[in-house]
């Protein structure tokens, strides 16, 4: 079908075509035996502008500039109607009286096309202004120009009965005469001679307010285009080669610092996509950028304060522990609990027992309630793993190449499996059975009395935390590889790929795997197949393992960021920076995320927005991940200190 | 949980180590891997113990399959498509092309089923060329990088990520519209559905559009990439009269810039259901309740594309109709 896009031309190709365009008249033609047509000044579409010498001055060089429109509807009728019209708003054209608007001396028709005499204005539009420019235009200046064009807009609508509306506000509408004064150059009376047959497009030039679309013209629509083209002058972002009625996504001052807060809000108020939301005219308009340019001082004016499309805008928010002092205070902990060496492992949490592992060899029960010690369990080496609590017993895996099985309440062996190497991998527990990794290279599968039922050689140490669903086993391996296994044999379903080490442990939601590497990727991979369904790439290695929440997938980075990505593209929504790495895996309570990071801070930001909402600071680096149960966090730092914070 | 403290190897470990305090009472039971490994030589990679998986669970991940059809049937795609040059206009410059394929057996290949829908434009000449020009190419490279290495069987574990196959899909038929007369204005939308195992993986310009018809309701999954969306984005939809002078206005398209902004969608797909792609000939005016009726219809993938066509036809054919309709169960 016949149609265009409206962005679909970069300004490159413009001028290229603008070029190979031809004009219709050319130098030594005359028209109604008077205008001698000398150059050609620019030439579009649907009409042409050329230099002409006015030969009724016969000793004299008067030139004038003479715009050629083509009457291009083929119906009589309308040609006729066409025509009716061009000669209406020419003649009301020459009625007016204003220095910035060129004087209209003459116009006729003459076989399929109509022309407009008017002063030839030395100087140049402001689109070429543009890109002779290497920088944005800056706002002294643009007050100028703004107030200066509100002038003559006011000028124009105030015309009686009827106020004109100018309708094509644009760079190239404006020029920049000899003495640096605006004046503008060409109206809206071109478009009486744009046909709207499929496949045309009919103002669709990024400065147009939506109602011109629907045919409507109003002051308020010069107003829009007026902030539009401010808006071009100052970001140096072409509003052709964006989609249409999206300047609130382009803050100005993020391109341009010398624009203060209250210009920038009389210029997004123009841009407001509701008419009765701008300044209802020019007049309103000026008043409002005279405020702002007698105002030194980057202070909201009253006028201004409000606008819908502003409110839209998004605040760059900075949030970091420097930012942020009053926050820390917000937070006291309930109790913290030390232990004799650092904390790097994740707490397991019961209604009434937080069980934690401590880098002093010691498995720790401490009262939930008031943090008071329990009991301890000694291995004969730290503990990296977290615990997981089963029918009254807790399992744990240790550096010491043991798992262990204890009594909850008494921290009494149950038994102990020996595996061959150290393990780090946490236990998980499904149907009675417990599924855990090994620096030996195995993901074991142990009965209840730890008796191996199966184990499966991985061919790289399994530091990773398997996730174990009713049929499947997922997890990754310091040798880079992602494992699907069997639940009930531990035979290999599918493998995929990393480019380094898999450390990070995975979560699975809607049959898709999600997991980070070494090689800074996170990866999404289909449950059923293992093909890579997208992957997103960090700055620094991944240790963090993923949470997901609603469509977004949550983990921490060693480049110090916790990444929000969208869980169907892998498509980055948010990063929220933090002064050290991110190794800790995020938990997800009540729609915020916690997290600690080696900066030292607990933090808890918005799962929406990335927002700080609070953060913590310990004494130490926190590498441990947060466990949270019934509104409190429980997470250890490298201070020795388990701590529990009020989510 | 992972921990970081696996990369601290170096540190030194506590000399003070205290033996587990073991109760007399219970037995102490002290089980090794190297036991377990002597006995599996036969099979080092796996022994052979096996969990069972308690039979409620087993039942509960085949119950719904089972409602619709018996639980180890194989996966179903069956594709009927309609592509017409309507009642007004003289020649047809949309194309679609579809690609599907099963297989049967132990271990056999994923479903695969490869739908695209492309609406040419640019008046003068080529928007038929576009359009057909951009879904061959696209429809090439996702057989290259995806269908092939599935019959070759080459596994994935360096496979390039779906999103990224699908994204290179259309880039590279946005490149080879573009770069085949960069001067003209011709271009075309096009919208790629890939289904690939039980998911749906979807690359989009323009404004032809994909439907999932969902438990008895049709959702729009693409979203469109023309002026009347955009307007009714900003709160100021188009009137009946503004829509049919703008209808046509695009803000993406294939082939009119050297590098097109693509959207990508990826969904698990339900146990059974339909999807539509189709251009705008059809859902410009057939109303979304009207499809929705159609699509509800116990009928052959054939028989609705037929009706659905019909519908547009007898809402004036004023433009090209492109429909392709996907009944799958899995």
């Amino acid at each position: 079908m016949g149609r265009l896009t409206t962005r679909q031309l970069a300004t490159k190709r413009r001028r290229k075509k603008k070029l190979t365009q031809r004009a219709s008249l050319q130098p030594g033609d005359m028209l109604q035996d008077r205008y001698r047509i000398v150059g050609t000044l620019g030439v579009g579409g649907f009409s042409s502008v050329y230099q002409a010498r006015d030969m009724r001055f016969a000793n004299a060089t008067k030139l004038c500039a003479i715009k050629e429109m083509v009457i291009s509807a083929p119906d009589p009728q309308i040609r006729e109607l066409t025509i009716k019209s061009f000669e209406r708003e020419a003649s009301m054209l020459a009625m007016l009286d204003h220095p910035a608007i060129p004087d209209v001396s003459d116009y006729f028709t003459e076989k399929d096309r109509s022309y407009l005499v008017i002063d030839l204005i030395r100087g140049k539009d402001l689109e070429a202004w543009l890109e002779e420019q290497t920088e944005p235009l800056d706002q002294e200046t643009a007050l100028d120009w703004a107030i200066q064009l509100c002038d003559v807009l006011a000028h124009l609508h105030h015309q009686k009965p009827q106020p004109i509306v100018f309708r094509d506000l644009k760079p190239s509408n404006i020029m920049l005469d000899q003495y640096s004064r605006i004046r503008i150059i060409d109206f809206g009376i071109a478009k009486l001679f744009e046909t709207d047959h499929k496949g045309t497009m009919i103002g669709t030039e990024g400065y147009s307010p939506p109602e011109q679309y629907r045919g409507q013209a109003t002051p308020a629509g010069d107003v829009y285009a007026l902030g539009a083209t401010f808006h071009h002058l100052l970001t140096r972002q072409d509003p052709r080669l964006e989609p249409p009625f999206t300047f609130a996504e382009r803050p100005i001052n993020a391109v341009n610092p010398t624009v203060t807060p209250a210009f920038e809000a009389v210029i997004m108020r123009c841009l407001s996509y509701d008419p009765k939301d701008r300044y209802e005219n020019a007049e309103a308009l000026k008043e409002a950028l005279q405020i702002v340019a007698q105002s030194s001082q980057p202070v909201l004016a009253n006028d201004t304060a409000v606008s819908p499309a502003f409110v839209g805008v998004p605040q760059p928010s900075k949030p970091g522990p420097t930012a942020s002092g009053s926050l820390d205070d917000q937070i006291t902990p309930l109790w913290t609990f030390k232990c004799e060496d650092e904390i790097r492992s994740k707490a397991a949490v019961t209604r009434d027992t937080v069980l934690v592992g401590a880098y002093d060899n010691n498995l720790y029960a401490i009262n939930r309630s008031q943090g008071e010690f329990l009991w301890k369990f000694p291995a004969s080496d730290g503990f990296g793993s977290s615990p997981y609590v089963h029918n009254g017993s807790v399992l744990i895996g240790s550096v010491d190449k043991h798992l262990y099985s204890l009594q909850l309440k008494t921290g009494r062996v149950n038994w102990r499996f020996a595996a061959q190497g150290p393990i780090y991998s946490s236990p998980v527990v499904r149907f009675d059975h417990i599924f855990f990794g090994s620096d030996d290279g195995y993901l074991y599968a142990l009965n209840s009395h730890g008796r191996t039922v199966w184990k499966t050689n991985a061919y790289g140490a399994v530091r990773s935390t398997p996730y174990v669903d009713d049929e499947q086993i997922y997890f990754g391996t310091e040798g880079g590889y992602i494992f699907c296994l069997e639940l009930a044999s531990g035979k290999t379903k599918w493998q995929s790929q990393a480019k380094r080490a898999v450390t990070s442990s995975p979560t699975v939601v809607e049959d898709i795997v999600f997991v980070g590497g070494m090689d800074s990727t996170i990866y999404a991979l289909d449950a059923v197949s293992g093909y890579t369904i997208w992957r997103a790439r960090a700055r620094r290695p991944i240790i963090s393992s993923p949470a997901v929440y609603g469509d977004i997938v949550y983990i921490g980075s060693s480049d110090g960021n916790l990444y929000a990505l969208d869980l169907g593209t892998g498509r980055q929504l948010w990063a929220y920076e933090t002064g050290g790495q991110v190794t800790s895996s995020p938990a997800i309570w009540e729609d915020s995320v916690y997290f600690g990071s080696t900066d030292g801070y607990v933090h808890c930001i918005s799962a929406r927005r990335g927002e700080l909402r609070w953060q913590y600071k310990t004494n130490g680096a926190v590498i441990s991940s947060p466990t949270i149960f019934e509104g409190i966090v429980y997470i250890g730092s490298t201070d020795n200190l388990l701590y529990a914070l009020p989510a | 949980m992972t921990n970081p403290d696996k990369f601290d190897e170096e540190r030194p470990t506590e000399s003070f180590v205290v033996e587990p305090d073991v109760p007399e009472t219970a037995p102490l039971v002290d089980t090794t891997a190297s036991e377990e490994q002597d006995m599996d030589m036969p099979e080092p990679e796996t022994t052979s113990g096996i969990i069972a998986i308690p039979s409620a669970k087993r039942e509960k991940s085949g119950a719904d399959a089972a409602s619709t059809q018996a639980a180890n049937q194989e996966p179903v795609l069956s594709v009927a498509y309609r592509c017409l040059v309507g009642a007004v206009r003289r020649r047809n410059e949309d194309s679609c092309l579809v690609v599907s394929s099963g297989a049967g057996g132990h271990f056999g290949l994923l479903p695969f089923g490869l739908y695209i829908v492309a609406d040419g434009m640019g008046g003068h000449a080529n928007g038929h060329v576009a359009s057909r020009m951009a879904s061959r190419v696209a429809a090439k490279h996702v057989i290259d990088q995806i269908y092939l290495p599935l019959l070759y069987d080459e596994g994935h574990s360096n496979q390039t990520p779906i999103q990224e196959v699908m994204l290179r899909a259309v880039q590279n038929a946005n490149t080879a519209v573009y770069t085949a007369d960069p001067e003209s204005d011709s271009g075309t939308t096009l919208t790629a559905a890939l289904i690939l195992g039980r998911r749906l993986h979807i690359a989009h310009v323009g404004d032809s559009r994909l439907y999932l018809l969902l438990d008895g309701k049709l959702e729009q999954v693409t979203n469109d990439h023309s002026l009347v969306q955009r307007m009714q984005d900003v709160g100021q939809p188009a009137d009946d009269e503004t829509f049919a002078q703008i209808r046509h206005v695009l803000l993406r398209a294939v082939g009119q810039i050297e590098d097109v902004e693509i959207d990508t969608y990826m969904r698990l797909l339900p146990k059974t259901g339909k999807l539509l792609l189709c251009s705008d000939g059809l859902c410009g005016f057939v109303s979304d309740d009207q499809m929705q009726k159609i699509m509800v219809q116990d009928k052959f993938p054939a028989q609705i594309a037929d009706e659905l066509t019909d519908a547009a036809m007898a809402a004036g054919g004023f433009d090209n109709i492109t429909a392709i309709v996907v009944d799958f169960a899995f």
